[in-house]
């Protein structure tokens, strides 16, 4: 029988992708809820059930036939998840869905400390990461620069002006955390991890970068070397978009394109955050809803001089509705003057679009590539890897892998 | 031969809305180690691979025999495969196809894009699989690549980045690419300066496309790139993706499109990471949605174990769904990562030691693309 069905997130949800789906399986609505808020969808049947896309990549189904009424909080899925081995009354595995509420000197523990077995762990184990509370004022713990990551490597973040920004050294050694005053007028900062080998990570950090964290793990079951990169920023939702659009899941990342006309009043009031607003563009032109954007792109190229991402983003805009070739041109060259884009995204389109302009961009192209070295691809951050003196690939024992990602942020309850 | 469907130009058609589809497959690389053929001044530390020959031919079929769209059917399959393979087609018998070189390839792409631009509801579906380098731009390697009689060793290389962006010429408003290639940047790779290869089309500002998606394979080395003398870990996924896996039912229909096709590949290749645990991911860059393929019916990666290794070497799992089932027993391998149907399933987690305490059968619902469970104990 069909009726309407009313689905509430409670305050401890993150902002997430929902799918309504019948009893044979078709997607009857697909919307974006967060903490405190709530949708009527329209379902053929009181049997109809929810698919949460969790931010963290995980995707959960919540089955409750009958009932119209669907509360949704991480508790509930952690139970109904774990639900057989509750019933069977042993202790459920902690399912990864909950991160866990510790503090950063909780994280001197063996169980932070030891070696992640591959990259499924690496993904778990930040997952749960993402709970640490944030220091408290007047407890700051004792703040370093250059951390290392084991004997590995040194990681430390920059200002553009070169000043390094302390950390804390975590996970006895193996891991590196900042705690950073994430300003959405600021510039972006850069990653920099460096091995003793010659051979350095450079990942660009949006401005409004709140936590981030860096750990280095030797994958027994991958046989690899892994540096994984988390953070988070001052806007949740567009860490979770970008989550999506990491992980090419456009229909989990095209619920939330309602949410991108509040990226845009917010580009507009005086909290004016570029980062967000850039993410926002970005997802609007994947899901080629240019209309929506408006002019505001070329307000984020206009205003923001420190953001490439503006000026390619409203390049890109006037390339897909036909704008003029003097203008898009204009807009190309000057983001490459700017620099490397923050999000790889940007720098795929500024790459594109500097193709699209054949000859006369030719040398602007040469050197972006030269400044691009190598590039990580699926990082979702503008991540190159720079080799100095004699390195060699030839002399690894192991091939390197960088899994750089947004942490999965939790909902409005602190953990 | 590189048209080996339909038999003849002549039987392509051009006036309606169809799929025309260029697959190559390069295993035979004589100028890098390994090869039959003078030595490339720097292989770069390439050698021999065995999956593309498996690879391509498993894409063929599928699209021959598989590919379902009633609105833009298949309308032709250029093939180009190194070594020279023959490959079975629906009408019976078999069609050679000729080897990947690059003059092979510029004459095949030329007549492909051709056949794309005929109708602007086309859908241009190209997969490469073979080696693949990355030094900012993604390069693709065809048969010949390294050649040492050539002047310019980067000659016989194929540029993906350029062309994917030269194709933005090409008149089919859906677009479709699969790099089923390496993305490493070998070390003779970062120091040469003239660093190039064939992008093969041009476009100018003024060419738009409504959908164009690319999907990468971003595994790095050899072993992640695939079994020996089987299709490759992205293939495969690609192919499971395709047959159903990718699926969202809208109306009454199966259907994958580029996004659905986007998520599920990352999630199955995710799963088997797990199973062969390797670092094997995969990279979807969709631009616009468009419908690619209307499956059967849906089909579910479903991946279950239980919560522990301790607990995995004594359990025994059983799927089971009417008639079907699926089970791991005492000391065979866990997870249990199998391909299923769609729809209610039971798993039951049983410990014939005692180890732990009984837990009854539970049912689930297996939903496209990946079931991923159970937390006992």
């Amino acid at each position: 029988m069909s009726g309407d069905l009313n689905i509430t997130f409670a305050a401890d949800m993150p902002a997430a992708s929902v799918e309504v789906l019948s009893p044979d399986l078709e997607v009857v609505a697909r919307i974006m809820l967060s903490g405190g808020r709530s949708r009527t969808v329209r379902v053929p049947s009181e049997a109809s059930f929810l698919r949460v896309s969790l931010p963290s990549g995980q995707s959960v189904i919540l089955k409750d036939p009958g009932k119209l009424s669907r509360v949704v909080s991480m508790q509930s899925i952690f139970e109904q998840t774990s639900a057989s081995s509750l019933r069977s009354g042993l202790t459920a595995k902690p399912a990864g869905l909950i991160p866990t509420q510790v503090s950063l000197e909780d994280l001197e523990q063996e169980e932070y400390a030891r070696e992640l077995p591959n990259l499924e762990a690496v993904n778990q184990y930040h997952l749960r990461r993402s709970g640490v509370r944030p220091v408290t004022p007047g407890q700051q713990p004792r703040v370093q620069q250059g951390l290392r990551l084991s004997s590995f490597a040194t990681a430390r973040i920059r200002s553009r002006e070169l000043q390094e920004i302390p950390g804390v050294s975590t996970g006895r050694g193996r891991e590196a955390h900042w705690e950073v005053e994430g300003d959405p007028r600021r510039p972006p900062l850069l990653l920099e991890i460096e091995r003793p080998q010659g051979w350095v990570l450079q990942v660009r950090l949006p401005g409004d970068v709140q936590r981030c964290w860096v750990r280095a793990d030797v994958l027994s079951r991958e046989s690899a070397l892994t540096f994984s990169v988390r953070l988070t920023t001052g806007e949740p939702m567009a860490d979770t978009i970008m989550n999506y659009l990491q992980r090419g899941d456009l229909y989990s990342a095209g619920s939330m394109a309602d949410w991108v006309e509040e990226a845009e009043a917010m580009l507009m009031d005086k909290r004016q955050d570029a980062y967000a607003a850039a993410v926002g563009a970005y997802l609007l032109l994947r899901l080629r809803q240019f209309p929506r954007l408006h002019d505001w792109a070329k307000n984020l190229a206009n205003w923001f001089s420190f953001l490439p991402d503006g000026c390619v983003i409203w390049a890109w805009q006037m390339i897909h509705q036909k704008g003029p070739a003097s203008e898009i041109r204009k807009y190309l060259l000057q983001a490459a003057a700017r620099g490397l884009p923050v999000y790889t995204e940007g720098l795929r389109l500024l790459m594109d679009g500097l193709r699209l302009l054949g000859p006369e961009a030719r040398v602007t192209y040469e050197g972006l590539v030269k400044d691009a070295r190598e590039i990580t691809w699926d990082s979702p951050l503008t991540a190159s890897v720079l080799t100095k003196g004699d390195y060699s690939p030839s002399r690894e024992s192991r091939p390197v892998v960088c899994n750089i990602a947004f942490a999965s942020p939790s909902g409005s309850q602190p953990w | 031969m590189s048209l080996i469907w339909p038999d003849s130009e002549a039987n392509v058609v051009t006036n309606q809305a169809r799929l025309h589809a260029f697959v190559i497959g390069v295993a035979d690389y004589p100028h890098l180690n390994g090869g039959s053929g003078p030595m490339a001044n720097d292989p770069l530390g390439l050698t021999q691979v065995t999956t593309p020959q498996h690879t391509a031919p498993a894409m063929a079929e599928w699209l021959m025999n598989g590919h379902s769209n009633p609105a833009c059917q298949l309308g032709s399959l250029e093939m180009l495969v190194s070594p020279a393979v023959q490959i079975p087609v629906p009408a019976g018998g078999k069609a050679p196809a000729d080897p990947a070189k690059m003059a092979e390839i510029k004459r095949s792409f030329a007549k492909w894009e051709k056949r794309c631009s005929s109708h602007a509801d086309n859908i241009a579906f190209f997969y490469f699989c073979g080696h693949g380098l990355n030094k900012t731009d993604q390069f693709l390697l065809p048969e010949d690549f390294g050649d040492p009689a050539l002047p310019n060793e980067w000659a016989n290389c194929i540029n993906f980045d350029w062309m994917r962006v030269g194709m933005r010429k090409c008149k089919a408003q859906t677009q479709i690419f699969f790099v089923d290639a390496c993305r490493e940047t070998p070390f003779g790779m970062l120091t040469q300066v003239n660093v190039g290869g064939d992008g093969l089309i041009s476009a100018s500002i003024t060419d738009t496309v409504a959908c164009s998606a690319a999907y990468y394979a971003t595994t790095q080395g050899r072993q992640a790139y695939g079994p020996d003398n089987d299709v490759t870990y992205f293939g495969q996924a690609v192919l499971c993706c395709l047959k159903g896996v990718g699926g969202l039912k809208k109306g009454p229909k199966w259907v994958v499109d580029t996004y659905s096709l986007g998520n599920a590949l990352g999630q199955v290749m995710a799963q088997l990471a797990r199973r062969h645990a390797l670092p094997l991911t995969c990279n979807p860059d969709v631009g616009g949605m468009a419908r690619i393929h209307e499956p059967a019916a849906a089909r579910v990666v479903a991946a279950v174990e239980c919560s522990s290794p301790a607990a995995n070497n004594v359990a025994e799992i059983i799927l089971s769904r009417g008639a079907t089932l699926i089970q791991s027993l005492l000391g065979q391998n866990k997870p249990i990562i199998e391909e299923v149907e769609a729809g209610d399933w039971t798993i039951d987690v049983r410990f014939p030691g005692g180890q732990y305490p009984v837990f009854p059968p539970q049912q689930y619902t297996f939903v496209p693309p990946v079931f991923e469970g159970v937390p006992v104990p």
